[in-house]
């Protein structure tokens, strides 16, 4: 029976898992080597490792925006590579991501960037009208839905991105690295969010190079170093 | 529906957010439309000149002095019952014989015409002049002119002297058709690369965006649509930008050219043509936009 990537299921299935993954660039350079691992719903999983050892990498291939080159990335139990190209962008929509680089849209202001995550999926303008400003309100940025991302702290343009990245109620969130360019307390705020977030049912997996947000937020963590888990530890510390 | 409102919307407002590079693709369209529009235009005025040439060539029968004006005009009738016979005119000897005087310049020849007259005589032939419905036809006629039924009538043909006249302005008229085709794909051809770089740019400055769009799930067709959109808008502006700018050089070049196309004004030609153009134009502006936009747009949408 051939699963819809959008369908949701009852979850003693893993929402993510991923069995004998690699991915070789070419040129031989071996990214991810034979990671196996699952998450289950709910969980809180952070990702550690040296600058290269494949976080980002890994993370892409939750998102679909690359594939292995060996092995599979199962969502919900679907393995993704059955999942016709022209169907990813649905799939996508279980998935919120956040980056390092906030990735807003910069000739849009704080409302269009939220708001347009809803748009492309076409909801109706008065179901965005009512969401967006919720969203923002519990992002903190409720005061400044007509302003432009440069006209935002690095800090606010990163809650921006949440409240984008959580509007569409995804399953996942997939942040990527979201405070390598904040201060401690931005960086804090931001990590408290993602674990509010989680507090009401979403997975998260967060990379990040960050010792103290790991080793304070006391959640599972997988280690990786060149490619291959290390350790996978359900409240562990971040220790390379 | 709400989607196509959406990704419509976006088209514009890119265009209107983005608006140096919307006024460097509007006017690299507009370059590319003007020199193909151009090109065509002096091929039609080219066109235009010759034909204007061609329709005064004509083939004269001149007929024996016994012939009766009465058989004549019979063979006249009998002519212009002929398809490919547009007009029969009969000149008589003495009009002949004035309009000759008139035209030359040769004094020996106005002399010898004087003495002519004087005595009373004349030297020349009625005629009858014959005029084609497209020159292709003179050759035809020019057989069926010494076939026996009008061998006791005319005496002379002059299609060999203008046969040469008229061969070349055939093979003018065909060089300049396919000059005029061969320069307008070159310039199609160069418009289209030119227009394809210009968008891929424009799609190059916006890479960020396509790539947050795929982040949150936009299909391919919402991430295309705007472009398709955008790709259109700046064809239409092109388009106008070009008739505006076609009207105004031809009008302003119309008077220099005067020395190669004689009466024929280049402007008239424009206007001429001028619903021809305003409709090929736009529908090659927005060709050329919507295209460009899609293909430039590719690259983007894939993992």
């Amino acid at each position: 029976m051939t699963q819809s990537p959008t369908e949701v299921t009852e979850s003693t299935v893993p929402i993510l898992a991923f069995d004998g993954v690699s991915r070789v660039f070419p040129g031989e350079f071996v990214a991810l080597e034979n990671v196996t691992f699952s998450v289950m719903p709910g969980e809180f999983v952070s990702i550690v490792g040296a600058s290269g050892a494949g976080k980002s990498t890994l993370l892409r291939m939750v998102y679909a925006e690359d594939m292995p080159t060996a092995g599979t990335v199962y969502f919900n139990g679907r393995a993704l590579n059955t999942i016709k190209r022209h169907l990813l962008p649905f799939y996508r929509r279980n998935i919120g991501t956040v980056f390092q680089d906030f990735k807003l849209l910069q000739n849009r202001t704080v409302f269009e960037n939220v708001a347009y995550a809803l748009e492309v999926q076409g909801a109706p303008n008065a179901e965005i009208e009512e969401e967006v400003p919720q969203i923002l309100e519990i992002v903190g940025l409720e005061d400044k839905m007509e302003f432009f991302p440069r006209q935002l702290s690095g800090g606010e343009q990163q809650r921006v991105a949440l409240a984008r990245a959580l509007i569409h109620r995804p399953k996942v969130i997939v942040a990527d690295e979201p405070t390598g360019n904040l201060d401690p307390i931005s960086t804090w705020e931001i990590v408290q969010l993602l674990l509010k977030i989680n507090e009401f049912g979403t997975t998260v997996l967060l990379a990040t190079h960050n010792k103290n947000i790991v080793d304070r937020i006391n959640r599972r963590v997988i280690t990786l170093d060149r490619g291959r888990i290390v350790r996978d530890h359900q409240s562990g510390v971040y220790a390379i | 529906m709400i989607k196509l409102y959406r990704t419509l919307r976006e088209g514009l407002r890119s265009v209107y957010r983005d608006g140096w590079l919307s006024f460097a693709t509007i006017s690299v369209l507009t370059l590319s439309l003007s020199i193909i529009a151009m090109t065509f235009l002096l091929v039609a005025a080219g066109t235009f000149v010759l034909r204007g040439i061609q329709d005064n060539v004509t083939i004269s029968a001149y007929m024996y002095p016994s012939v009766t004006p009465e058989r004549v005009e019979e063979i006249a009738t009998e002519l212009r019952s002929i398809t490919e016979i547009a007009e029969v005119s009969y000149v008589p000897r003495e009009e002949a014989l004035r309009e000759f005087k008139d035209t030359t310049r040769d004094p020996v020849i106005r002399e010898a015409l004087e003495m002519f007259e004087k005595d009373g005589e004349n030297p020349l032939y009625s005629a009858l002049v014959i005029k084609a419905t497209d020159p292709v036809h003179y050759d035809a006629i020019n057989q069926l002119l010494h076939t026996s039924q009008y061998e006791n009538d005319i005496v002379d043909v002059n299609f060999s002297k203008n046969q040469d006249i008229i061969n070349r302005i055939n093979t003018m008229l065909s060089l300049t058709r396919k000059l005029g085709m061969t320069l307008g794909a070159v310039f199609v051809t160069i418009a289209i690369l030119m227009v394809y770089n210009t968008v891929r740019i424009t799609m190059f400055a916006r890479r960020h965006e396509f790539e947050v769009m795929r982040l949150v799930g936009a299909s391919n067709t919402y991430v295309r649509l705007p472009s398709v959109f955008e790709g259109i808008f700046y064809g239409i502006a092109a388009a106008l930008a070009t008739i505006v700018l076609l009207g105004i050089v031809t009008y302003v070049i119309s008077p220099f050219l005067r020395d190669f196309f004689g009466d024929v004004s280049l402007f008239a030609v424009a206007l001429h043509y001028a619903w021809d153009i305003v409709f090929l134009t736009l529908i090659a502006g927005i060709v050329l936009g919507m295209l460009s936009g899609m293909i430039a747009i590719r690259r983007y949408l894939r993992t």
